[in-house]
């Protein structure tokens, strides 16, 4: 079924139609918002509200890029309200290293390794990294999801590289 | 530096996590439930819409009677009375009372007649039918045998007949001067008038004609002066609803700085309120209602994108070793070249915010022309926005769907003027200055914005 059958079937309301699309997406929204949300159960959250938006607002997909691509930012912009309401003021400030890590540590990295030290960074570097990063926004566009400066969008990610060099380093050393 | 690279990027998209059998019902049901919750903010929002308006129509309704001139209760009252006097004459007791007691007759300005007399009212007015004498303000009617008193100041009307009185929402008393009694017969100077039956029929068929005021007597209404006490005091007695087109300019702030900065984009603001004008006191009034407005904001910006990209070239080579048959192998050269480009993004953001006006509202004088207003208007805001890259025109960001919800409070200043169509519609114009704190549900992310207005609109008055 392509995409633009599964957006009609989700604007006639078939249940079986929605329910192949959340089958399609879901486990890779899922692995979105547990890039953004610390704890399972926030991630899981963020699903059930991604999935929920995207059924009530599908008539807002204009199928100018890929249904995939809405979702997933649906999926990311719900993981940010969903960080936002469970908001600490976190600041880390680790002592880094000013190493550079390559793009062959990196590629050695397992996926999944990788994902486990992007949940490990603190929110503030998570946030920006992921949105940054990942997702390829740019900073202007960062700072007004964020609602923070554009400055304080390319400081966290600063931080944020550091510290996963920090943890690389150190993963390494453990290995 | 590498770590946003292509292969890193793909794999972390690329991820995928399972989710369990039942989490499709659990969208299922929170869709379901949420629904229930938008269809019940719907049926908030009609019900509030129909408290309004019963209390408008209410309000109106309790305050019409006070249209109706004050007199008419005397009128009603001295019906009563004469009647009852009438009836004591029909029963004989006529004989008691050689000049029949009361002798007037109190009409309404509409012509009603009633028989009857007593009333106490400050504006009633006495009309003279035939009498040569009576008093226009609290003296008694000498000639007439029967006291008169009336607050009126309109002046008398005669008729050319020779009895009795007839008063206009006036006091009549027959043999003494106690207000508000009902007459009784007697009286030292009674015996002279209404002797007889045939006068008194006379009189009767007098009252049954329709009392027509000349305009100079009538109640003036339009010419009344206007003095703040009692401007106060109608303004106490009405309601009045506006509706209101505003067209506005934003102007943003930066969401963490408390000064404008002077390259802020400019985003218009589009806003329709209906509120109800309910009166306080001394010019002073309150002002209530529900608004929708939204924002628009829409600008462009660019930006550099440099990107590395690989160059492969393959090229065969043919090794040729003696003794053996030739052997080709393919060779690859990578060369990396960077490439830098300009992008142009549009970024669009949209505002939807409904919000319940409380405002104060103060005019030197009451209904007059100018009034100045203070109020908050607390609202629910939808956010909708995202960027779009104009080179290829493909969506970076577009959020559709992803509602961010805030909460805004409005605090505004406004000065307006009106300037009446009719008696009851006037035509508004309401410059604004409006502060907008919005906040992220959460609480933690604030935006600032001035916000410049200028509303025109139209007020009803409901009742006056």
């Amino acid at each position: 079924m392509t995409d633009k059958e599964l957006v009609d079937g989700c604007l006639r309301e078939e249940r079986q139609v929605q329910e192949l699309l959340f089958r399609r997406f879901a486990p890779r929204m899922k692995a979105v918002c547990m890039r953004y949300c610390q704890n399972q159960e926030d991630a899981e959250d963020a699903l059930m509200e991604t999935f929920v938006k995207v059924f009530d607002h599908i008539r807002s997909f204009s199928h100018q890029g890929s249904l995939e691509g809405w979702i997933r930012r649906i999926a990311v912009n719900t993981s940010l309200n969903k960080i936002r309401s469970r908001r600490q003021t976190e600041t880390l400030e680790p002592e880094l290293h000013d190493t550079e890590i390559g793009d062959d540590a990196l590629n050695r990295l397992e996926t999944i390794e990788l994902l486990e030290l992007i949940v490990r960074l603190p929110e503030g570097y998570r946030m920006v990294f992921n949105l940054y990063a990942v997702e390829g926004y740019s900073h202007h566009e960062i700072a007004g999801m964020l609602g923070i400066e554009e400055v304080t969008s390319r400081t966290q990610l600063a931080k944020a590289r550091r510290a996963l060099q920090k943890m690389i380093i150190l993963q390494k050393e453990l290995h | 530096m590498g770590m946003e690279n292509k292969d890193f990027r793909r794999r972390l998209l690329d991820q995928e996590s399972p989710v369990d059998a039942g989490a499709f019902g659990r969208v299922m049901e929170r869709r379901k439930a949420g629904g229930a919750g938008a269809a019940w903010i719907g049926k908030g929002i009609w019900a509030a819409a129909l408290l309004i308006g019963t209390a408008g129509i209410g309000m109106y309704l309790q305050h019409s009677p006070m249209l109706v001139p004050e007199a008419d209760k005397s009128s009603q009252t001295a019906e009563t009375q004469d009647a009852a006097a009438l009836a004591n004459h029909a029963e004989g007791n006529a004989d008691k009372t050689a000049v029949y007691p009361g002798a007037s007759v109190a009409r309404d300005a509409q012509g009603s007649v009633s028989v009857g007399a007593a009333g106490d009212k400050e504006d009633g007015a006495a009309h003279k039918t035939g009498l040569s004498g009576s008093s226009s303000e609290s003296a008694a009617g000498i000639q007439t045998g029967v006291h008169m008193q009336s607050g009126r100041k309109t002046g008398l009307r005669k008729t050319g007949l020779a009895n009795p009185a007839v008063a206009h929402q006036g006091d009549l008393m027959a043999g003494s001067n106690t207000k508000g009694e009902t007459p009784v017969a007697g009286g030292a100077d009674a015996g002279s008038q209404l002797s007889g039956p045939a006068e008194l029929e006379a009189w009767t068929a007098l009252m049954k004609q329709p009392l027509r005021l000349h305009p100079m007597f009538r109640k003036p209404q339009a010419t009344a002066p206007l003095d703040f006490q009692r401007s106060s005091r109608i303004a106490q007695n009405f309601l009045q609803t506006e509706w209101m087109v505003e067209p506005g300019w934003v102007l943003k702030q930066s969401p963490a700085g408390a000064a404008l900065r002077k390259q802020e984009r400019f985003a218009g603001a589009a806003a329709i309120t209906a509120r109800a004008v309910f009166p306080a006191n001394r010019g002073f009034q309150w002002v209530s209602g529900i608004r929708y407005q939204e924002w628009v904001d829409h600008f462009n910006f660019s930006q550099e994108h440099t990107s590395t990209h690989q160059r492969i070239d393959a090229y065969d080579v043919i090794i040729r070793v003696p003794g053996q048959p030739d052997r080709t192998e393919t060779r690859y050269d990578t060369t990396e070249m960077q490439v830098t480009r300009q992008e142009i993004y549009a970024d669009i953001n949209r505002y939807r915010m409904i919000g319940l006006p409380v405002a104060f509202r103060w005019s030197p004088v009451p209904d007059g022309i100018w009034y100045v207003q203070a109020g908050i208007t607390p609202s629910y805001l939808v956010y909708r926005g995202g960027s779009r890259r104009m080179n290829d025109g493909s969506v970076v960001s577009l959020a559709e769907g992803a509602n961010i919800n805030r909460f805004q409070l409005h605090a505004g200043l406004s000065a307006g003027m009106r300037r009446f169509l009719a008696p009851r519609i006037a035509m508004m114009l309401e410059p604004g200055l409006g502060y907008n704190l919005t906040q992220f549900a959460s609480g933690t992310l604030r935006q600032r914005n001035l916000q410049l207005s200028l509303s025109a609109g139209l007020m009803f008055h409901l009742s006056r």
